[in-house]
């Protein structure tokens, strides 16, 4: 991890939503391979304490983006499963496209100057 | 050493108190450690430290709740969220159908729940009935707290009683010269036999008359519905009759002032009465004026001590001390009597005895005592009691015998955020459920056996009882308590369940609660194998009475009932001859009464010796044939002869008791010793004989010649033909006296009517120990199908490895086997002392039946075996690669 930058708490609780949906619309998944799998894709960069998704997750199902239910799985392990809505695929499309418009802002920002009319 | 899982329950403690974290919260966040905890120690961290590190990783449990406060519903703030009420409703359409689905799924086991409730519900239904109309009877009159009897305290020196005839004179002396009393009233019962009643054409033998004087209407309140209350029993030779009784004799005509003959006396009938309820003593169908009673009688005009007869009822005015009062009266006797009572050296005292009372205690001087019939309700009360704790054992038993099965769906529900709360009202919702349902059933059961209720208690009730407020409500309310009772333990059983324990299928609960369910399955045998040694001894007692010999020979005897005494005084030796007539009638007597039937006490004393030896004693009027037709063998002196004409009212045969009774060491020394002023000589001795049943003690008696009280022919008669005989006997009785009714019976049925109580005592015992181990066996049946269903795997493993079937079925047997061992040393010892107590009520008892404990013993064993014997057959004949093909 040494040389990383860590993420501002600030940041990390604002795109802690987008990043689960963003999980979630590509499947059926649960709590805690939802953090491995944060943790795989950010290089370790997003920090989260590990079980702070939870009540996110809860908040997410309440607005309806997500529901839950629990499974045993094959190992007789108890696990509760997120999936997502159509009225959750929708807030991730939204959630996007606003992400990438502010992404594509930093991006135009940050470019060489030599790109300048 | 570190211990993983006491680590992980104290966390989880820690969580369970942020009210924020509901149980699912922390059942996810508990798997989330869990997975934690995995990854590490599968990269070699032993526990603790994956313990540790995986703690380090988490955020605390206050800034977790903060959070997850946060991620409640904004609107509402229920804190059963939306999300998963919904979730919810798609597993878990209302406890209701739950209830009744799981009911269906598990048919066996609801069967057995339901059935043993709507038997132990229905069982104490009746025992409620029973009990309600037996404490209703006269508590209901109107101030019936100001209603008394006054009863009579005797003492001689042979003992003392307390009985209910007093002196005719008592009510109106009472009435004139205390202003306590408000009304008083004589009444006098008629006779020990049913009295024709006749009207034209209509003619009955009716067993409700009394006499009574015209208080007695205004003291029980009995409504007046035809005629002037200012005359009612006012005249003498007149009558009251109650509705159904004027009904009966006189249809849609009038019967007021017309003249119905009762017991060969003209009376005119001066009212209508409403009918007397079921629940009263005084059974006052036919109300004579008690004038022309006691005016004809001699023996019953002014204070004459010894003649206890009449009834005084009296009612007090509002606010006088009960207790004063009878102080006052005490010594009345002595007052009008005392120089009599003096001579005879006997004391009489007055008591006062509650109405309310009078049917379920017994006075004495001092107080009142239980009598029988109320131990009796005791008693049953107690069996009710015992059979509905049975019913919800089971219940218990079952409900928590299964709880490894339902501890997945505890599991489930709990992760899904079911608060503990919730899941204790839905399994006491579902054993609420499981009452009610048997309260309908029972409903019908009862309505169903109300005849055979009445069969056995004599009480007749129909379904609106039921609906009696009390009846419903008492009811209601069982089967609420039931409910909670038999739920209560399950409930707080299954939801204390840990839902990742139970998920991750470590709870053993099968196990868990079986100390509890082997203490229940004690229990329920202890309780059933104690009503089955009740039973035993309460039969073998009845047994033993009728075994024993009598002293007299009741078999073939046949009586004919004459309407009144002294009906055949004179012609009495024509009436046997004529019946002799007959070749199957063997020997004939003419008497006062025949053994079973009432007898009266009369007052005798050696001559000369009043004061020290005067005794009222047992006495019988008979003829000289009466020994000869019962079989009765004289111990010395002779019995009466037919030739000697002094004996006919001038000579006495006592018993052996009544000789003892005077002082008398021998019956030899007791012959020709003379009684009373008069004096009658002593003749002879009979062995003692019992006229009662074996309840009693045998009494002394007098046997006299006294054709003027001759009230029954008994004969002697072979049985070859008894239509015929009966048909001779009925002929020679029309012809002597016509306009007669005929009336006949067997002298061994009679006295066994005696029996009637035990009898009937011994057959609700029998039915309810029937109810008790029905239940017994079902709970049995549950536990073992469960349990055979529990160890399926391992008869599979043990049959695999060379058990036989033979041996596999001992092996389930020897478990019950030590259960019911074990119960029968608890009931044992309730089942004696109970016993012996009851048997004290016998003059004549059996010893203790130590066989009959055995028989008890195993006769639940061998039920119980019964029972299990289908489980442990399947179980051990079940093919192993059926329950082992899973493992």
């Amino acid at each position: 991890m040494k040389g990383l930058t860590m993420v501002s708490k600030a940041l990390v609780a604002a795109s802690t939503k987008p990043i689960l949906l963003s999980i979630l619309v590509r499947g059926e998944n649960y709590g805690y391979q939802i953090i491995q799998r944060v943790k795989e894709v950010s290089g370790g960069s997003l920090k989260w304490a590990d079980n702070m998704i939870y009540p996110v997750l809860h908040r997410l199902e309440n607005d309806g983006f997500i529901v839950s239910r629990w499974r045993i799985s094959d190992g007789g392990r108890l696990r509760k499963y997120y999936q997502i809505t159509e009225l959750g695929r929708k807030e991730f499309e939204a959630e996007k496209s606003q992400w990438m418009d502010v992404h594509n802002s930093l991006c135009r920002l940050w470019e060489p100057a030599t790109a300048r009319d | 050493m570190f211990d993983l899982e006491k680590e992980i329950r104290k966390w989880r403690r820690g969580l369970q108190k942020n009210a924020s974290l509901r149980d699912g919260d922390i059942a996810e966040l508990e798997s989330h450690l869990r997975e934690e905890m995995a990854r590490q120690t599968a990269s070699g961290a032993d526990d603790e430290t994956a313990f540790r590190a995986a703690l380090a990783r988490s955020a605390s449990s206050d800034a977790l709740g903060a959070e997850f406060k946060k991620s409640l519903p904004r609107r509402g703030g229920s804190p059963a969220s939306r999300g998963h009420r919904n979730f919810l409703a798609g597993l878990f359409p209302g406890y209701l159908r739950l209830a009744l689905r799981r009911m269906v799924k598990h048919k066996g086991y609801s069967l057995i729940n339901v059935l043993a409730l709507t038997v132990g519900i229905a069982a104490s239904g009746f025992a409620l009935l029973y009990v309600l109309f037996e404490t209703s009877i006269d508590t209901y009159h109107k101030d019936v707290d100001r209603l008394y009897r006054v009863g009579l305290y005797r003492k001689t020196a042979q003992g003392e009683d307390v009985v209910a005839g007093n002196y005719t004179p008592l009510a109106p002396a009472l009435k004139e010269q205390y202003p306590q009393v408000e009304f008083a009233a004589q009444l006098l019962s008629l006779g020990f036999e049913p009295q024709p009643v006749v009207y034209r054409d209509k003619a009955f033998k009716e067993a409700n008359i009394c006499a009574a004087s015209p208080d007695l209407i205004r003291i029980l309140d009995i409504p007046l519905l035809r005629g002037d209350p200012g005359d009612a029993l006012e005249r003498k030779n007149t009558v009251l009759l109650s509705e159904r009784m004027a009904r009966k004799y006189f249809g849609v005509e009038d019967p007021l002032g017309k003249i119905v003959r009762i017991n060969d006396k003209d009376c005119e009938v001066t009212g209508v009465v409403g009918n007397p309820p079921a629940n009263t003593q005084v059974q006052h169908d036919i109300l004579m004026s008690v004038r022309s009673e006691l005016e004809i009688e001699e023996h019953f005009q002014g204070w004459k001590p010894g003649i206890a007869g009449v009834v005084t009822l009296i009612k007090l005015k509002p606010g006088v001390d009960a207790a004063e009062f009878e102080r006052l009266i005490r010594d009345l006797p002595a007052k009008y009597a005392g120089e009599v009572l003096k001579k005879m050296g006997a004391v009489n005292l007055m008591v006062l005895q509650p109405l309310k009372k009078l049917y379920l205690y017994e006075s004495t001087l001092e107080n009142l005592r239980p009598s029988q019939k109320l131990v009796y309700l005791y008693i049953f009360s107690a069996i009710a009691v015992l059979i509905l704790v049975l019913a919800c054992m089971n219940f218990v038993n079952l409900a928590t015998a299964r709880s490894a099965g339902r501890a997945g769906e505890v599991g489930v529900r709990k992760a899904a955020g079911a608060e503990r709360r919730q899941l204790i009202v839905q399994f006491l919702g579902e054993s609420l459920f499981v009452a009610f349902a048997s309260l309908a059933l029972a409903v019908v059961v009862i309505l169903l056996f109300l005849p055979a209720f009445k069969g056995l208690t004599g009480i007749a009730l129909d379904g609106t009882a039921l609906l009696e407020p009390v009846v419903a409500a008492s009811l209601i309310g069982l089967t609420v308590l039931i409910g909670l009772a038999s739920g209560i333990y399950p409930a707080l059983f299954l939801s204390s369940f840990q839902p990742v324990v139970v998920l991750k299928g470590r709870l053993r609960t099968g196990l868990k609660g079986v100390r509890l369910r082997r203490a229940l399955v004690v229990a329920q045998f202890a309780i059933s194998i104690f009503l089955i040694i009740g039973t035993l001894i309460i039969a073998g007692q009845v047994g033993y009475m009728r075994g024993q010999p009598l002293g007299f020979a009741k078999e073939q005897r046949l009586v004919i009932n004459f309407r009144t005494w002294g009906m055949m005084e004179n012609n009495y030796d024509t009436v046997k001859s004529e019946l002799l007539r007959h070749p199957d009638i063997l020997a004939a007597t003419a008497c006062s009464g025949v053994p079973g039937k009432g007898i009266n006490r009369t007052y005798y004393y050696p001559t000369g010796l009043q004061a020290e030896k005067g005794l009222a004693l047992r006495s019988l009027r008979a003829d000289h044939d009466f020994f000869r037709v019962f079989d009765i063998p004289v111990v010395a002196g002779r019995p009466f002869q037919k030739d000697i004409r002094t004996d006919t009212y001038g000579a006495l045969v006592l018993n052996e008791q009544g000789a003892r009774a005077f002082g008398w060491a021998t019956a030899d020394e007791a012959v020709g010793k003379t009684m009373s002023d008069e004096p009658i000589p002593v003749v002879g001795i009979v062995k003692d004989f019992h006229w009662w049943g074996l309840q009693r003690p045998i009494e002394p008696m007098v046997v006299r010649v006294s054709p003027d009280l001759f009230r029954y022919i008994a004969m002697k008669v072979d049985t070859k033909d008894l239509p015929g005989t009966i048909a001779h006997v009925k002929a020679v009785y029309d012809r002597l006296f016509p306009g007669e009714i005929f009336e006949y019976f067997f002298v061994d049925e009679a006295f066994d009517r005696q029996y009637a109580t035990e009898v009937r005592m011994g057959l609700l015992f029998r039915v309810f120990t029937g109810v008790a181990l029905f239940i017994a066996c079902l709970g049995l049946l549950g536990l073992t199908s469960f349990i055979a269903e529990q160890r399926a795997k391992e008869i599979g493993i043990r049959k695999v490895l060379g058990a036989s079937v033979p041996g596999l079925i001992s092996l389930m047997s020897l478990e019950f086997t030590r259960w019911v061992l074990l119960a029968n040393l608890i009931a044992w010892p309730a089942a004696y002392f109970v016993g012996r107590k009851w048997l004290e009520n016998f003059a004549t008892r059996m010893p203790m039946p130590w066989g009959l404990f055995l028989l008890g013993a195993g006769l639940a064993l061998a039920i119980a075996h019964l029972t299990v014997s289908y489980q442990s057959v399947r179980a051990a004949t079940a093919n192993p690669v059926e329950s082992l093909r899973y493992e």
